[in-house]
């Protein structure tokens, strides 16, 4: 499904200083698989990740998904891909704080032009499968760490996605809510089928996952 | 109609929790408008009447206006006036004259129809044989005649045409007649004539009445060669084109037209001033052009200035604005390009969520501008009431100081979680 060869990746601060975040980095991701990637901060996680999300682009290689060529697509067919079969879990959740957790949860609806009842009742069967569903109306911004990692799942989820992508999901979380996290990201493999890529340094989230990879200084070790 | 929705919804995320910041905008953008509409219209009314002047006026290439001043009394020598100017230019020119007199009016068809004189006053303008060949007046209904008969063809101002139709005959005879001590008079005694209605103005239609300007001739502008008919909707006017039975006889002021051009006029204006002292003034029609957006811009000067000054405020709060919504929303925005809006979509919603502030604005501005212009315009204070100008002018600084100052303070840190796409 996700096939990546021979990426390499730089950035640069304008003062000659070149940062080689990836360098031939070549990943296979079947349909179904729950992978994680580990490493040390700057080894180029992350990186990895947005290129896969379709948020960045990669400086050579090449990058399939589902066959095709992503270099060739337009930017508003990878937005449309994100949106629709796409999902992203970011560390410090990516909540809307002022807005209530279906609304957050229906945000991927609303692009996708989604509204009224059959969209609202989706997000919040979605809300109740991550099992919030005592906490619909409310705020973001008033919701333990737990329960917003939560609700950015359930927005990851909502779409149907076939792809979960996760950096650092339970960075912010203490160990009790991580192994919730891990469990739902594990169900959700098992139910939908899913591909999950998770980015962490947690070396027991790592072991919670089918296949591990490691990167150090840009490459896959 | 769900994308419409869809799309409402993102442009809500958009703007500010409580709406107070948008709020303010909306009422700066309405009162700019307002005002701006009010500074601007005398000069568009000014561009207006000029180009109705100049409509109304037949083609020539060359104007002289010529007036007697005030107290002088004898009337223009148009005969001598007319032959020297032949002399000096090697053409003929054409005069434009006209003579307005107070009238008193009776309908002779129908004693039962309401007395026009409900409309306050009627003045009959008489117009020079050769202004009415060559003028282009605009009417709504019928036409334009001369006399062939002892009845005078007469065309009406539209204020009388609820009263008087097309075919009507009515007398006109003078009416306040008065003389000064050495024996001129205001209105002429002799009017009385029979007349027949052959046309209506157009309500939007320039009036060629050249009159007197009794002051320094430089002074003189465009109101001397004639009016807008909705300057003086609450008077009535009948004009005809002299005759022998009614000729013009107050020969005050005169405009001399030529065909060729006359390379030497502003020279020989200020000769003719010159040498005619105390008799007569002299002034060329571009002069008299010029002069009149002179006035207009001075006495307009402290509004445009005040009118630039709030259009750099709202200029600044607009984009003040949009930085900050942009910065206070990138967290907003990246989150929804996360869930998968194209940049362009992310592009056109801030613009869209921009717009939903400022065309309902400029809409409600616009259409309560004419109503604030008739507000604020109040005779005693010669046009404009300045004091609710400038409170206008207040309560707009008071509002876009709360605006900013609200927008301040309900300024929050917004945590970015990082643009992804890195240029």
């Amino acid at each position: 499904m996700i096939q990546i060869e021979n990426i390499c990746k730089s950035f640069s601060n304008g003062k000659e200083n070149v940062i080689q975040a990836l360098s031939d980095v070549s990943l296979t991701v079947n349909d179904g698989e729950m992978i994680s990637v580990t490493g040390p901060s700057g080894s180029g996680k992350s990186t990895l990740l947005h290129i896969i999300a379709m948020l960045d682009t990669q400086d050579s290689g090449k990058y399939f998904y589902n066959g095709i060529d992503v270099s060739a697509m337009s930017e508003s067919k990878k937005a449309q891909i994100r949106n629709r079969e796409i999902g992203i879990v970011l560390q410090d959740y990516g909540l809307i704080g002022e807005m209530n957790a279906l609304k957050n949860v229906a945000l991927p609806l609303t692009i996708a032009g989604e509204t009224g009842k059959a969209a609202t009742q989706r997000a919040k069967e979605t809300l109740c499968a991550v099992g919030l569903s005592d906490k619909l109306k409310q705020k973001a911004n008033l919701l333990s760490g737990g329960q917003r990692q939560r609700v950015a799942i359930a927005r990851a989820i909502v779409m149907n996605a076939k792809v979960i992508l996760a950096d650092e999901p339970t960075g912010a979380v203490d160990s009790k809510t991580t192994n919730d996290i891990m469990d739902l990201f594990s169900s959700i493999n098992l139910k939908t089928g899913a591909s999950i890529i998770i980015v962490t340094h947690d070396l027991a989230a790592a072991e919670r996952c089918g296949r591990k990879v490691k990167i150090e200084d840009g490459t896959i070790s | 109609m769900n994308k419409i929705i869809c799309t409402l919804k993102l442009i809500r995320m958009l703007w500010s929790k409580k709406l107070v910041r948008e709020f303010f905008l909306f009422l700066e953008l309405s009162f700019i408008v307002m005002v701006t509409v009010a500074t601007l219209l005398p000069i568009s009314n000014a561009v207006v009447f000029s180009s109705g002047i100049e409509k109304t006026l037949p083609d020539y290439s060359e104007l002289i206006y010529c007036s007697e001043y005030e107290g002088v009394s004898k009337g223009l020598d148009i005969d001598k006036l007319k032959s020297d100017f032949a002399e000096k230019y090697g053409e003929n020119p054409k005069v434009y004259m006209t003579e307005s007199n107070k009238i008193s009016l009776s309908n002779r068809d129908n004693e039962n129809k309401e007395n026009a004189e409900a409309l306050g006053s009627i003045y009959m303008l008489l117009i020079s044989e050769d202004l009415f060949n060559d003028i282009n007046l605009k009417l709504s209904e019928g036409n334009f005649k001369k006399a062939e008969s002892d009845i005078l063809p007469v065309i009406i101002s539209p204020n009388m045409s609820s009263v008087h139709s097309i075919g009507d005959k009515i007398r006109c005879s003078s009416k306040d007649v008065s003389t000064f001590d050495d024996g001129t008079w205001i209105q002429r005694s002799d009017l009385d004539v029979e007349c027949e209605i052959t046309g209506i103005l157009d309500k939007d239609s320039t009036v060629i009445d050249i009159v007197s300007f009794p002051s320094r001739i430089e002074q003189a502008s465009l109101n001397v060669i004639g009016w807008n008919i909705k300057k003086y909707d609450n008077v009535g006017y009948i004009i005809a084109a002299e005759c022998d039975f009614l000729p013009i006889v107050k020969k005050t002021s005169a405009a001399f037209a030529f065909d060729n051009s006359i390379s030497t006029l502003s020279e020989d204006i200020k000769t003719l001033n010159s040498k005619n002292t105390n008799t007569y003034g002299f002034a060329e029609y571009n002069g008299l052009k010029k002069q009149y957006y002179h006035v207009t811009f001075t006495n307009l000067r402290w509004r445009l200035v005040v009118m630039v000054l709030l259009l750099l405020v709202l200029f600044f709060n607009y984009i003040g604005y949009l930085i900050m919504n942009v910065k206070q929303k990138q967290h907003v925005l990246s989150i929804m390009n996360l869930c998968g809006m194209s940049l362009w979509k992310l592009l056109l919603i801030n613009i869209a969520s921009f717009l939903l502030i400022v065309i309902p604005a400029l809409l409600i501005g616009l259409w309560l501008a004419p109503y604030t212009v008739h507000f604020l315009t109040h005779e005693s204070f010669y046009g404009y009431n300045e004091l609710i100008y400038f409170a206008i002018w207040a309560l707009f600084l008071i509002s876009t100081f709360f605006g900013i100052a609200a927008a301040y303070v309900c300024r929050k840190s917004s945590s970015i979680i990082g643009f992804y796409k890195k240029a």
